[in-house]
C-alpha cells in the first residue's frame, strides 16, 4: 500500500512540474504564435491584393452564402477600399477541394490568386500553385472574357497539360467567386450594414475583428447556425446559377 | 511474363540443374520443399517416379524466347500503328535494359547473364507498357528501376519479389505523370498522322470528375475498335486480339497456365458488371473495362511471371482474383485511370503468403498426420 | 568509456537510423527536403538532450515500476515546448513538419536512449550521448532529405542544382522514395562497414550473411532453424 502511494506521489510530482513548465512556455509563446498565424494570413492577402495601407484582417465583412460564411478582407489606400480578398473553394478538383484566395479590386478585376490548400496530383494538378498558372487570371473580370472556361471547353484560359480537371475547377471557382462579388458588392464595399429587407444575408463582422462594424452588434460573433429557420429556405434560389 | 525458367525445369523433377543454361543455373540453389510442392500439381504428363529423371530440354533462355515470340505480333503491330516512334521506344528500352543488366552484374560481381534473354524480355515488356511519345531519358529511368532496383538489388533473376517491368512502369507513372498520362496519340498507319488524345479510360474518368456527359454505352463498332487496337494507349496494350493470340500460344506451349489470366479477367468483368448494373450512368460496360487499358497484356504476360506469382493452380486463381479486385477498385475509385500495373504489383507482394496457404499436401500424408508432424 | 567515444558512436557505430534502425516514422515521413531533415533532426536533438539530462539527474528518484510513464511525461513535455516554440518562431518550418513534431514523443530513439542510457548514467555523459545521437540522427535525416530533394525536386536546400530542363523524379519525394533511399543507404553503409572491418581486421558490426536467406519468411518457408541455415547446395544432395 505504501509502495502504491509512493509511486503515485512521484508520478504526480513529475506531472505537476511538467504542467507548470508547459503553462509557462505556453503563456510565453501565445503571442508569437498568434502573430505568426496572422502574418501567414496577411502574407496570402498581400500576395493577391495591390499594395494597401491598412490591416485587411482587421477590416473585414462576413457574408453568408449557401450556408457558408465567407470573410472578405478589405485593403484600403487613403481610406478608400482598393482591393478585396476572399477565400473560395473549388469542390471539383481532381482529388478533393481546392481552397484558394482571390484578390479583386473594387471594380471586380482579379488582382491575383493564391492557392491555400489542395490535394492534386504532384507534377500534374499541383501545378495550379505555379506562378505562371496563377498569372493567367490576373487582370480578368467577369465580363472579360465572356466565357470563363478552359481552352479545351471553348474558353480562353489555357489549361495545364494533363491537368484539365484541376484547371477547370479553379477557373470555374474563380468565376463563381467573381459572380458572388458582383452580386454582393454593395454589402462588401459598404460600411457593413445589411440592405433593408435582405432576407438571406446575415451580415456581421469577422469574429477576430477588433473594430466591430457599427450597428451589427446583435449578430456579432454568433455561430453560423444561429440563423432563423426561415432564412435558410430562401437560400437555394440565391445560389441558383 | 515469364522470367524464371528454373521453376519450370524443376516441374519435371529434374535433379541435375547444372545442365540448365546460363543465369538460371547459377542461381539454382536447391529448394527441397518447393520441388516437392511442384511435383503435386503439374501438367498431366507428370508421373511420380524415382530418379534418374530425364531433362525435358526446357531452359531459361528457351522460355524467355518463347515469350518474346509470343509478343512479336503485338510488337510488330505497335510499330505499324505508331510508326518509328514505337520502334524507337522499343530499341532504347531493350538496349538499355541489356546495358543495365550487364553493368549491375559486373558491379555486383555476378556472372553476366545477358544470354538468358530475361533482360531483353523485361526491356520489351516495359517498352510495350509505355506511350509511343516517351522521351528517351524517361525510358532509361524506367529500365534502370526495372533492372537494377526491381531485380538485381534483390539478387537477380529468380529472387525479385516484384515484376521488374512493372516496377519500371509504375515508377514512371508516378514520377512523370505528364509524359505518362497526358501525351497519348491515336494510332494511324505507320504513325503518319498522330493526334494527341486521351486513352478511353482516361476520358471516362475525366468526364465523370468534371460532371460532364460520358458515353458509357459501348457500340459494336467501338467494341471492335478496342478489340483490334484502333485506340490510344501504350504500345503493346492496344491490340487485344494479338495479345490473346500470343497468350494462347504460350498456354499451348505450356509456358503459362490458364489460371491467372482467366481469373484476373473474369474478376474484372464480374465486378465492373455489378457496378454497371447498379448505376449504368456512372460505371461503364464491363466488356469495355475488359478490353481497354492494359488488362490483357497484364493478365497474360505480367501476372503469369513465374518468379513473382504463386506456384499452385489454386494460388494462381486467388492471385488473379486479387489482381482483378485491385484493378477495379483503382479504375473506379482511385486517382489513376488505370490500375492493372498497381494491382499486379500489390498481389506480387502477397504472393509468398498465397503460396504458404495454398501449399498442396505431400502425397501420401493424411491431413491429421501432417498436422501432427 | 571515454567522452569522445560516447559522442562519436551516434554517427557511425550506433547511428540511430542506419545502425539501430530506430525512429523510422519521422525518417520516412518528413525527409522530403534537406531543410525538413535539419528541422526535424534539431528538434529531436533538443528533446533528446533535454530528456536525457532530466532523466539522468532524477534517475535515482524514479521507482523502477513507473519509469516508463515518467520518461514519457518528461519527453512529452519537451516535445510540447518544441512544438510551441517552433510554431511561434519558425512558423513555416512548423507548417511543413506538421503532425510529425508532436510525434517526436513516440520516436523510439528518444525513449530508447532514456531507458538504455540516461537512466543508468550520470548527467554529463547522458548529455553527451544525447548530443551524439541527436547529431547522428540529424545528419542521417539531412542526407536522406538531400538525396530525395535533389532527385525529386532538382534542388538542395531549395537551391536548384540542375537546369530547368530537368524533369524531377517525383517518386523520390513521395513516400516510396523514402523507402528506396533509406534501403539504398542502409545497404551502402553496410557495404562500407564490411570493407572497413576487413581492412582493420575486426568483426563487422553486421553479419555478412544478412541476405534474403536469413529472413524470417524465408526460414519459415524452408523450415530452417533460427540460425538461418542456408539451403543445401545441389551437389550436397
Amino acid at each position: 500500500m505504501k509502495e502504491v502511494f509512493r509511486l503515485c506521489a512521484v508520478l504526480t510530482i513529475i506531472a505537476a512540474v511538467s504542467a507548470g513548465v508547459l503553462a509557462f512556455v505556453s503563456q510565453k509563446t501565445a503571442e508569437p504564435i498568434a502573430d505568426a498565424m496572422r502574418e501567414e494570413e496577411l502574407q496570402a492577402i498581400r500576395e493577391v491584393l495591390p499594395p494597401f495601407e491598412n490591416e485587411p484582417d482587421q477590416d473585414t465583412v462576413v457574408l453568408e452564402e449557401a450556408g457558408e460564411s465567407i470573410v472578405f478582407y478589405r485593403g484600403r489606400t487613403e481610406g478608400r477600399i482598393t482591393g478585396i480578398a476572399f477565400v473560395v473553394t473549388a469542390p471539383n478538383g481532381y482529388s478533393g477541394d481546392i481552397r484558394f484566395m482571390i484578390g479583386v479590386d473594387d471594380s471586380g478585376i482579379v488582382q491575383g490568386i493564391e492557392i491555400l490548400k489542395h490535394a492534386e496530383t504532384p507534377g500534374l494538378g499541383a501545378k495550379i500553385e505555379s506562378q505562371s498558372f496563377r498569372d493567367r487570371y490576373k487582370g480578368k473580370s467577369l465580363t472579360n472574357p465572356e466565357q470563363w472556361d478552359v481552352v479545351k471547353d471553348g474558353g480562353t484560359f489555357k489549361q495545364i497539360t494533363g491537368a484539365t480537371i484541376s484547371s477547370r475547377a479553379v477557373t470555374h471557382a474563380i468565376a463563381r467567386g467573381l459572380e458572388l462579388f458582383e452580386e454582393r458588392r454593395a454589402d462588401i464595399l459598404g460600411p457593413g450594414k445589411p440592405e433593408e429587407g435582405a432576407t438571406t444575408d446575415t451580415l456581421r463582422t469577422h469574429e477576430g475583428s477588433r473594430e466591430p462594424v457599427e450597428g451589427k452588434a446583435d449578430t456579432l460573433g454568433k455561430p453560423d447556425d444561429s440563423r432563423k429557420p426561415g432564412e435558410g429556405k430562401e437560400e437555394p434560389h440565391k445560389d441558383g446559377r | 511474363m515469364v522470367e524464371n525458367g528454373e521453376m519450370r525445369e524443376r516441374k519435371n523433377g529434374e535433379v541435375d540443374s547444372a545442365s540448365a543454361e546460363s543465369g538460371g543455373a547459377a542461381k539454382s540453389v536447391s529448394k527441397p520443399e518447393k520441388k516437392e510442392k511442384k511435383k503435386e500439381e503439374i501438367t498431366p504428363r507428370f508421373l511420380v517416379s524415382s530418379s534418374p529423371h530425364m531433362h525435358e530440354g526446357q531452359t531459361v533462355s528457351g522460355i524467355m524466347k518463347l515469350v518474346i515470340y509470343a509478343l512479336l505480333p503485338v510488337t510488330a503491330f505497335s510499330i505499324f500503328m505508331f510508326g518509328l516512334a514505337a520502334f524507337r521506344v522499343i530499341l532504347i528500352s531493350v538496349g538499355s535494359a541489356l546495358l543495365f543488366e550487364a553493368l549491375s552484374q559486373r558491379v555486383m560481381k555476378r556472372p553476366v547473364s545477358l544470354r538468358d534473354y530475361s533482360a531483353v524480355l523485361t526491356g520489351l515488356l516495359l517498352a510495350l507498357n509505355l506511350p509511343p511519345t516517351s522521351p528517351w531519358w524517361m525510358i532509361l529511368v524506367g529500365t534502370f528501376f526495372a533492372i537494377v532496383i526491381g531485380k538485381q538489388i534483390y539478387g537477380g533473376l529468380g529472387y525479385n519479389p516484384f515484376n521488374p517491368a512493372l516496377v519500371g512502369r509504375v515508377v514512371l507513372t508516378i514520377s512523370f505523370p505528364v509524359q505518362m498520362t497526358a501525351r497519348w496519340i491515336t494510332p494511324s498507319m505507320w504513325g503518319m498522322n498522330p493526334v494527341t488524345t486521351a486513352t478511353p479510360l482516361g476520358r471516362i474518368r475525366e468526364a465523370l470528375l468534371s460532371g460532364g456527359q460520358v458515353d458509357l454505352h459501348l457500340s459494336r463498332q467501338g467494341f471492335l475498335d478496342l478489340l483490334l487496337g484502333n485506340r490510344a494507349g501504350s504500345l503493346g496494350e492496344v491490340s487485344v486480339i494479338l495479345l490473346l493470340a500470343g497468350g494462347l500460344f504460350l498456354i499451348a506451349k505450356r509456358v503459362i497456365t490458364w489460371h491467372t489470366p482467366v481469373s484476373f479477367i473474369a474478376t474484372v468483368w464480374v465486378l465492373t458488371g455489378i457496378f454497371h448494373l447498379i448505376d449504368p450512368t456512372r460505371y461503364a460496360n464491363p466488356s469495355f473495362h475488359v478490353v481497354t487499358g492494359g488488362l490483357f497484356i497484364g493478365a497474360l504476360f505480367m501476372a503469369t511471371d513465374y518468379v513473382t506469382s504463386p506456384i499452385s493452380g489454386r494460388g494462381m486463381l486467388i492471385f488473379g482474383a486479387g489482381c482483378g479486385l485491385f484493378t477495379v477498385v483503382i479504375r473506379l475509385f482511385g486517382s489513376y485511370p488505370e490500375g492493372v500495373s498497381f494491382a499486379i504489383l500489390l498481389m506480387n507482394g502477397i504472393t509468398p503468403l498465397i503460396d504458404r496457404y495454398t501449399k498442396p499436401k505431400v502425397f501420401g500424408i493424411r491431413r491429421e498426420e501432417k498436422a501432427a508432424a | 568509456m571515454s567522452t569522445g567515444k560516447e559522442f562519436i558512436k551516434g554517427f557511425w557505430s550506433e547511428n540511430p537510423i542506419f545502425r539501430l534502425v530506430l525512429g523510422l516514422c519521422p525518417t520516412l515521413a518528413v525527409t522530403t527536403s534537406a531543410e525538413n531533415g535539419i528541422g526535424m533532426g534539431l528538434a529531436s536533438t533538443f528533446v533528446l538532450v533535454c530528456s536525457n539530462a532530466v532523466i539522468a539527474s532524477i534517475r535515482n528518484f524514479i521507482p523502477k515500476k513507473i519509469r516508463i510513464p515518467a520518461f514519457i511525461i518528461t519527453i512529452a513535455t519537451f516535445v510540447t515546448i518544441v512544438d510551441l516554440v517552433m510554431n511561434g518562431y519558425f512558423h513555416e518550418l512548423h507548417k511543413s513538419l506538421g503532425l510529425f513534431i508532436p510525434l517526436i514523443v513516440v520516436n523510439c530513439i528518444i525513449l530508447g536512449r532514456a531507458e538504455a542510457f540516461a537512466s543508468k548514467n550520470s548527467l554529463g555523459i547522458s548529455i553527451i550521448d544525447g548530443l551524439g545521437m541527436g547529431f547522428g540522427f540529424t545528419i542521417s535525416l539531412v542526407v536522406i532529405g538531400a538525396i530525395r530533394e535533389v532527385l525529386g525536386n532538382g534542388t538542395v536546400f531549395a537551391v536548384p542544382v540542375f537546369g530547368s530542363s530537368y524533369y524531377p523524379l517525383l517518386l523520390m519525394i513521395l513516400p516510396p522514395g523514402a523507402f528506396i533511399v533509406l534501403g539504398m543507404l542502409l545497404g551502402a553503409m553496410n557495404q562500407v562497414e564490411i570493407r572497413l572491418a576487413e581492412r582493420a581486421g575486426r568483426t563487422p558490426l553486421i553479419r555478412k550473411e544478412h541476405d534474403c536467406a536469413s529472413c524470417a519468411i524465408h526460414r519459415a518457408w524452408f523450415n530452417l532453424g533460427r540460425e538461418g541455415k542456408r539451403p543445401q547446395a545441389p551437389e550436397a544432395e
